[in-house]
């Protein structure tokens, strides 16, 4: 959806996140200085404690990265992200403008709009001992799904395996082990 | 509870290490490697390093492997497949086994229906399979030669499936409604537990004959059709497939773009075609291959989009998936210092990775998706200095057409070229830009003008003070990287040096002949051979005639038909199938052409064929009597010809004698080779000697003791024991004199010279523009061969007798419908020559009109001619000098035979070969050609028609004219270009003719068809020189008299024109054109003019010095008036005020001159006009000379119609008297160049006086005080301080007080 914003001399605009964690919770979040509700999902406004890294389209598809760092979060918390299972997390990013002098969200076709899209594929956690309390900063890196896609390889083998795989029950591939190995006396007489 | 509750205090912890802080040098150097990243295509072999796992250029079959991966295919392929079971029968005589092909795709994202497979043909050792009419069962092979063999025939069956094994896919041009499913004819395969679902595959069966070569399963390829192959539609399937694609679901995906790449692959490109010419490529970007699933699907994915010149694009923000065409377009955004934000840097592609050659390799659709490539270069002139060899090379699997090949790779080549990348930063209004749009910059330093470039890579940044912009880079864009010309498919040859053909075109119609009430009951299909290289054409047909549509019938191949003497067809040639096995019903017939690796469309099926077989035994036998009347008629001389033609053919080359069933069974022994040998006893009694002799079915004889060929056309020679009979094929013409007794049958033309060689060597060939009107040949005795016989049927050319005159018969074409007469006797012309030759251009007998005049004799419109006696059986022909007979102005003819006329473009035409026209035109086709006959015929004898009474009446003068300028027209041919190659153009001459009555008397008089000429009549200003021009209410000829110029006012003449001097205009011969009035009228005077009767004569009968209808006399009531033009000074106009003031006194020093004549008036090219003061004192000259060319005027002085202003620039003096003076060339009439303005040379004709000035007036004072009142002094009109002095004097005169003018106590003030 086409994103008009020639009008407007300048805007506000924040990055809301949205993690899917498997097995634990869906979390959302934003840069937004407080709580936000965007198409019924409330994200928790965190403020600059949320960065995110800048994001590139391609022309071509392009295996494309991006990290979100989260600062200020209790030490006591940290357990909660090393025993789920936050690789493999979908993550999806949507950008929203707001008016600059009331916080109101642009009344604009296409906002909020889409970000990024992704899953994340590592994350790491690090002390922050900068201020009176400790906490720790994490940093979730999320890929497109265009590099899993340079890795995979699909099809079928001609192997009773494969072919049970997709078709339970047909044998059609069940002599190629054998085949393979044989030698028939073509014409020979018997 | 997540991880992020308990965040608190996050104002002071702001973190900004992710923050790009990368110098300009990295990013130079990222420019670099996305252009790298552009320009990445997974087919560039530059880019591959690894190999493909299959080979493209040899997709055989593959033994079974468990790791052996089924292969995808689009569109249209030749490939072998992978055997995945196999079976020997107890005997070990049969093998059966399992191709398995391909998978089988989805539905179709353009139209949603699924994908149909079509197995086109079957290659088993690189042979074409033609299969039995089950469909599966080999028939013969066709090799690449097209040479047939049947040795395998019914020891292979093919059985090919699409689906599962109960989907049945019978190959193209075969119908079984019976087609076995596949696992009843694959061993020990059940419908339940073998299903090969999703897959295309063939089972083959495969039976051992030693003598027949079958020893091996043999290496098995397919000609396989996908219906998908549209790119938008594969690309959809193969995201979406879960099996052997990427899985992707179809809401991730933008289909929209795919949507849009499927239409602009629909398309066309137009091309070149090596065998057709100018052909177009319906589709320009179509998937046809195999997609290997051993390679990753993204790899798979980006192979699809590359084979369509389209990037892959991933929209991160979206999470969709689609494509960007690479396709010309427009700007959607433009950019300048306005609203870029910092610098704009360029950079581009390093000399040494410049590409400037490209190759393309694909497998080749032609030559069954072998290996082919096309390689492309760009001009030497395009590369940059120093620019070393560089090839881009291109692998492309999955297409298979050279132009979308060509296409592909022109467009990799020249986008390598535009590489030309900005980048630049601007704010957040342009987040709604996409990459792959096109945006336009302008930016003065560097030299950008709009300039277009598409974005490769947008970046949303945002910065710690939450700043967002867009830091955009784009590649240079260029609309000539996506330019369709010159793209040119050849015809390929493959490695046997057989040409393999790209198309052929589609066969006429059937049209169908029925032959049903016959011994032999058949019909003959004809038709027509197409374009390409056509080995054969197939016939087939259907029963299926109560089928709607034709693509729902069965056709069956009833026979395929091969040029006679092998090679190919033409096209256009009609081929013929004589066909028999037929039963009573209803078919339709279609047919299509084929060669050895491929098949052409089939026709247009013919219409419906009712067939109704009646078979009539012996039809024609003993007792069939023969028509006597057409039948007569057709078995007439020609007939008897070519009898004698087929009877000369088949004794041809025999030796001895022998009856015909012995030379029969001979010629049957020779063309068997021995085969057949029916011995040479002859089976017919007597058939040696009971040969009928008849005579257009009457016999002659039945025991002939000899054969006797008489007359020209038959000659009979022998050698030994051969006799050869021959033939002269010189037929008579149609509606030729029958033969009589003695007479030949065809025309001896052995001593014919045709051609230029028959011309008597003195006959002038071509005179230019031959004036003198002709008279008609109405015939010739004896008649030309040209036409046979004369107008009224009775004589032939082929019967001229050899004895008594040959005679010419002359005519008129007159205006109405009184053709070919004459108003009195014809003349004989004098020195005129008529020379009889024989046709191998012998002069046998010269007649001349003055030295042989008592060899001529005319009566009334009949010339006789006293040649010496002739020779019989001899061609003659006749030619004669224009001339030989005249009439008043009349003459007749020249008889030349053929000539030929060249043209030329400085004379017009030549009668010799010119630098312009080396063929020539073949013209004078006037001939008199004729032969006597074997015997003699009647001397001619004819008087001719008398000459006829001529009508009575006369003409009127209808209008006049006057023209100075004639203008010729006549087209003429030039070469626009003589060198590259020379193009002859034709356009109308422009050419004033300087003499119009000689000119027109170069045109031909009677038709006016050789040159033309435009008249350009004068308007309004009738000028000395203009030319005289009557226009009668009929055409006319001239007469004479004498024609007046009369004065209005004296009623006296002032000059005459003879009539005889006039000349008829050949394109209105309504008007006559005399001579100009030149000294014959007098200058701006009133004039009218006057003519006695008969200065013309009307041509309404016919022109002819016997029959003359005058015009009645011209009087001054008939109102010819005109006035010749003037040249007269009016008066002078002087004026400062330009308002046409006529007081020449107190003229402003500053006036405008102005000069009126009595009629326009325009600068001659020389002379002066001068302005004098009294005493002959040069006070300004104005030389016409320096006015502008263009429009004749300048600032100083001009004309406007009759009127020269003169605007000095020195101001006159006032005061003085002034006069102008015109010199005698300065000013003319600008239609009438010859009338120029005699001049001014006195002072008096145009004189003025100037202002002399304000006077001072004198002022007087009485008993006043100067102090208190001040002496005031009014003038005429306003004036200023002066110089010099005013003075106060008293009343003695005596000076008492001097103020100078210029003193502070003198003021001037406006005095109402």
């Amino acid at each position: 959806m086409p994103l008009n914003l020639s009008s407007y001399r300048n805007i506000q605009t924040n990055l809301f996140c949205k993690l899917v964690v498997p097995g634990y919770q869906t979390l959302t979040f934003s840069d937004y200085h407080i709580n936000y509700t965007i198409d019924s999902v409330t994200y928790q406004g965190i403020g600059e404690l949320l960065s995110v890294s800048n994001t590139t389209s391609n022309l071509r598809a392009t295996s494309e990265e991006l990290s979100v760092s989260i600062s200020g979060i209790p030490s006591g918390n940290v357990s909660d992200i090393l025993t789920k299972k936050i690789k493999g997390s979908e993550l999806q990013i949507t950008r929203a403008f707001f008016n600059a002098a009331n916080g109101a969200l642009l009344s604009i076709t296409g906002n909020p709009a889409g970000k990024f899209k992704g899953v994340v594929n590592n994350f790491n956690v690090a002390d922050d001992l900068s201020g009176s309390d400790s906490s720790v900063i994490i940093t979730v890196t999320a890929t497109s799904v265009i590099d899993q896609l340079n890795n995979k390889v699909t099809g079928r083998r001609t192997n009773p395996i494969d072919q049970a795989e997709f078709y339970p029950g047909d044998q059609s591939f069940d002599r190629v082990p054998a085949l393979a190995k044989s030698n028939f006396n073509f014409g020979a007489p018997k | 509870m997540s991880f992020l509750d308990g965040i608190k205090n996050f104002g002071n912890k702001t973190r900004g290490f992710l923050k790009s802080n990368r110098s300009s040098l990295i990013t130079t150097a990222a420019l670099a490697y996305l252009v790298y990243r552009l320009n990445r295509n997974v087919n560039k072999g530059n880019d591959i390093d690894e190999i493909p796992n299959i080979d493209e250029g040899v997709r055989l079959q593959i033994p079974p492997a468990a790791d052996n991966k089924i292969p995808v295919l689009y569109g249209t392929a030749f490939f072998g497949g992978i055997i995945t079971d196999a079976q020997q029968s107890n005997n070990n005589q049969t093998m059966t086994f399992c191709l398995t092909l391909a998978e089988t795709t989805g539905h179709q994202l353009s139209d949603s229906s699924g994908s149909g497979y079509t197995f086109k043909d079957v290659y088993l050792n690189d042979q074409r399979l033609v299969f039995k009419s089950d469909g599966f069962t080999v028939d013969y092979t066709v090799d690449r030669g097209g040479n047939f063999d049947t040795s395998i025939s019914g020891l292979v069956k093919v059985y090919c499936y699409a689906g599962n094994t109960a989907s049945p896919s019978i190959p193209t041009g075969y119908t079984n409604a019976s087609y076995p499913n596949a696992y009843t004819v694959m061993p020990n395969w059940g419908s339940s537990t073998h299903q090969m679902e999703n897959l295309a595959f063939a089972v083959v069966e495969v039976n051992y004959n030693r003598e027949r070569g079958i020893t091996q399963l043999g290496t098995w390829n397919f000609e396989l059709e996908n219906s998908m192959k549209q790119p938008g539609d594969v690309l959809y399937d193969y995201m979406t497939n879960t099996t052997y694609g990427a899985g992707i679901h179809e809401d991730d995906i933008d289909q929209t773009t795919l949507t849009a790449l499927n239409t602009f692959s629909l398309t066309g490109v137009d091309y070149e075609d090596q065998g057709t010419g100018v052909e177009t490529l319906a589709d320009r970007y179509q998937i046809n291959g195999l997609l290997d699933t051993a390679k990753t699907v993204m790899e798979n994915i980006e192979k699809i989009a590359s084979s369509t010149a389209s990037y892959l694009k991933y929209d991160i923000h979206e999470g969709k998936w689609g494509v960007v065409i690479n396709k010309s377009g427009s700007s959607t955004a433009s950019f300048d210092d306005s609203n870029v934000i910092g610098n704009v840097n360029v950079a581009s592609t390093g000399l040494r990775d410049l590409y400037n050659k490209v190759k393309v390799e694909f497998p080749h659709r032609d030559i069954r998706d072998s290996a082919d490539f096309v390689t492309i270069e760009i001009p030497a002139a395009d590369r940059n200095a120093n620019e070393q060899d560089n090839t881009l090379q291109i692998q492309y699997d999955t297409i298979n057409e050279p132009i979308q090949a060509q296409l592909l790779g022109l467009i990799e080549l020249k986008q390598s070229r535009v590489n030309l990348v900005i980048d630049f930063e601007t704010d957040f209004t342009y987040i709604n830009l996409k990459a792959g749009d096109l945006i336009d910059v302008t930016n003065s330093r560097l030299g950008f003008t709009s300039k277009v470039f598409r974005i490769i890579s947008i970046q949303e940044t945002q910065d710690t003070d939450g700043a967002l912009t867009m830091k955009m880079v784009a590649l240079e864009y260029d609309a000539n990287v996506y330019s369709e010309a010159d793209l040119y498919r050849y015809t390929r040859t493959d490695s046997n040096g057989i040409i393999t053909i790209g198309s052929i075109g589609t066969p006429g119609t059937p049209q169908v002949t029925k032959f049903e009430t016959n011994s032999r009951p058949r019909v003959e299909v004809e038709t027509t051979a197409p374009t390409g290289l056509v080995e054969a054409i197939e016939f087939w047909k259907t029963l299926d005639v109560a089928v709607s549509g034709d693509e729902n019938r069965s056709y069956q191949l009833i026979a395929t038909e091969r040029p006679a003497n092998g090679g190919v067809y033409t096209s256009g040639t009609t081929v013929t199938l004589d066909y028999d096995a037929l039963a009573e019903d209803e078919y339709f017939f279609k047919v299509r052409g084929i060669n050895s690796t491929t098949t052409g469309p089939f026709s247009t099926p013919s219409g419906l064929v009712d067939f109704t077989p009646v078979q009539t035994t012996d039809a024609i036998g003993d007792e069939t009597e023969v028509d006597g009347g057409a039948l007569g008629r057709l078995l007439g001389a020609l007939s008897l010809v070519e009898l004698l033609l087929k009877l000369d053919g088949f004794f041809s080359g025999m030796t001895g004698n022998k009856s015909m069933f012995q030379r029969l069974t001979d010629l049957i022994k020779d063309a068997t080779n021995g085969a057949i040998d029916i011995g040479a006893s002859d089976p017919l009694p007597g058939a040696d000697n009971n040969i009928t002799v008849k005579d257009e079915g009457t016999t002659l004889t039945s025991t002939p003791a000899e054969i006797n060929f008489v007359g020209n056309a038959v000659t009979a020679t022998q050698t030994a024991d051969a006799v050869t009979v021959t033939v002269n094929t010189n037929l008579f013409s149609a509606g030729g004199t029958p033969p009589e007794a003695g007479d030949g049958l065809i025309w001896d033309g052995s001593a014919w010279v045709p051609g230029s060689t028959y011309y008597a060597p003195e006959i002038v060939k071509y005179t230019v523009a031959p004036v003198l009107p002709k008279m008609n040949i109405v015939n010739r005795y004896p008649p030309d061969r040209t036409t046979h016989l004369d107008s009224t049927g009775e004589y032939a050319s082929d019967q001229a007798p050899i004895t008594g005159d040959y005679y010419v018969l002359y005519g008129r074409t007159a205006t109405d419908s009184t053709a070919n007469v004459f108003y009195g006797a014809l003349s004989l012309g004098s020195d005129k020559n008529v020379k009889l030759y024989s046709s191998d251009g012998t002069l046998k007998e010269t007649l001349n009109t003055t030295s042989n005049a008592s060899d001529f004799t005319i009566t009334n419109n009949a010339l006789s001619i006293g040649f010496a006696n002739r020779d019989l059986k001899t061609d003659y022909y006749i030619l004669m000098d224009e001339g030989v007979v005249t009439y008043c102005d009349y003459v007749s003819p020249a008889i030349t035979g053929k000539t030929k006329r060249y043209e030329d473009c400085g004379t017009d035409y030549s009668d010799t070969a010119t630098d312009y026209d080396a063929v020539g035109e073949e013209i004078g086709s006037t001939t008199w050609n004729f032969n006597t006959p074997a015997y003699t015929t009647s001397a001619y004898s004819f008087t001719g028609t008398a000459h006829t009474t001529p009508s009575t009446g006369a003409c009127n003068i209808d209008t006049f004219l006057f023209a100075k300028t004639f203008t010729e027209t006549t087209p003429f041919k030039f070469y626009s270009d003589t060198t590259n190659p020379p193009t002859l153009c034709t356009k109308n001459k422009d050419i004033e003719i300087t003499n119009i009555g000689t000119f027109i008397g170069t045109m031909n008089a009677d038709t006016a068809t050789d040159k033309t000429f435009t008249v350009t009549e004068d308007t309004g200003t009738i000028c000395l020189e203009s030319v005289l021009i009557l226009q009668f209410d009929k055409e006319v000829t001239v007469g004479s008299g004498t024609i007046s110029i009369m004065n209005d006012v004296t009623d006296l003449s002032e000059g005459t024109i003879a009539a005889s001097a006039g000349v008829v205009n050949p394109l209105n011969k309504t008007q006559v054109i005399y001579s100009n009035i030149d000294g014959k009228a007098l200058l701006g005077r009133a004039h009218y003019i006057i003519a006695p009767a008969n200065i013309v004569f009307a041509n309404e009968e016919i022109k002819d010095c016997n029959h003359q209808l005058g015009n009645n006399a011209i009087v001054k009531s008939d109102n010819l008036n005109f006035t010749a033009a003037s040249m007269n000074f009016v008066k002078l106009i002087v004026s400062s005020a330009n308002n046409g003031l006529t007081d020449f006194e107190d003229i402003d020093t500053q006036t405008e001159i102005r000069l009126q004549f009595s009629d326009s008036i325009a600068f001659g090219s020389t002379g002066t006009i001068t302005i004098f003061k009294s005493g002959a004192v040069t006070h300004q000259v104005f030389n016409v000379a320096h006015t502008f060319l263009d429009n004749q005027i300048n600032e100083l002085f001009w004309i406007s119609g009759n009127t020269v202003y003169l605007n000095p620039t020195v101001d006159l003096d006032p005061g003085s008297t002034y006069y102008v003076n015109v010199s005698s060339t300065a000013i003319v009439n600008p239609d009438c160049t010859d009338l120029t303005f005699a001049g001014i040379t006195d002072t008096t004709t145009a004189t003025f006086d100037t202002d002399p000035g304000p006077a001072a007036p004198t002022a007087t004072i009485t008993n006043g005080s100067p102090s208190n009142t001040g002496i005031v002094q009014i003038f005429d009109r306003p004036v200023e301080k002066g110089s010099g002095n005013a003075v106060i004097k008293d009343s003695n005169g005596t000076i008492i007080h001097t103020i100078p003018a210029s003193s502070s106590a003198v003021t001037t003030e406006d005095y109402e």
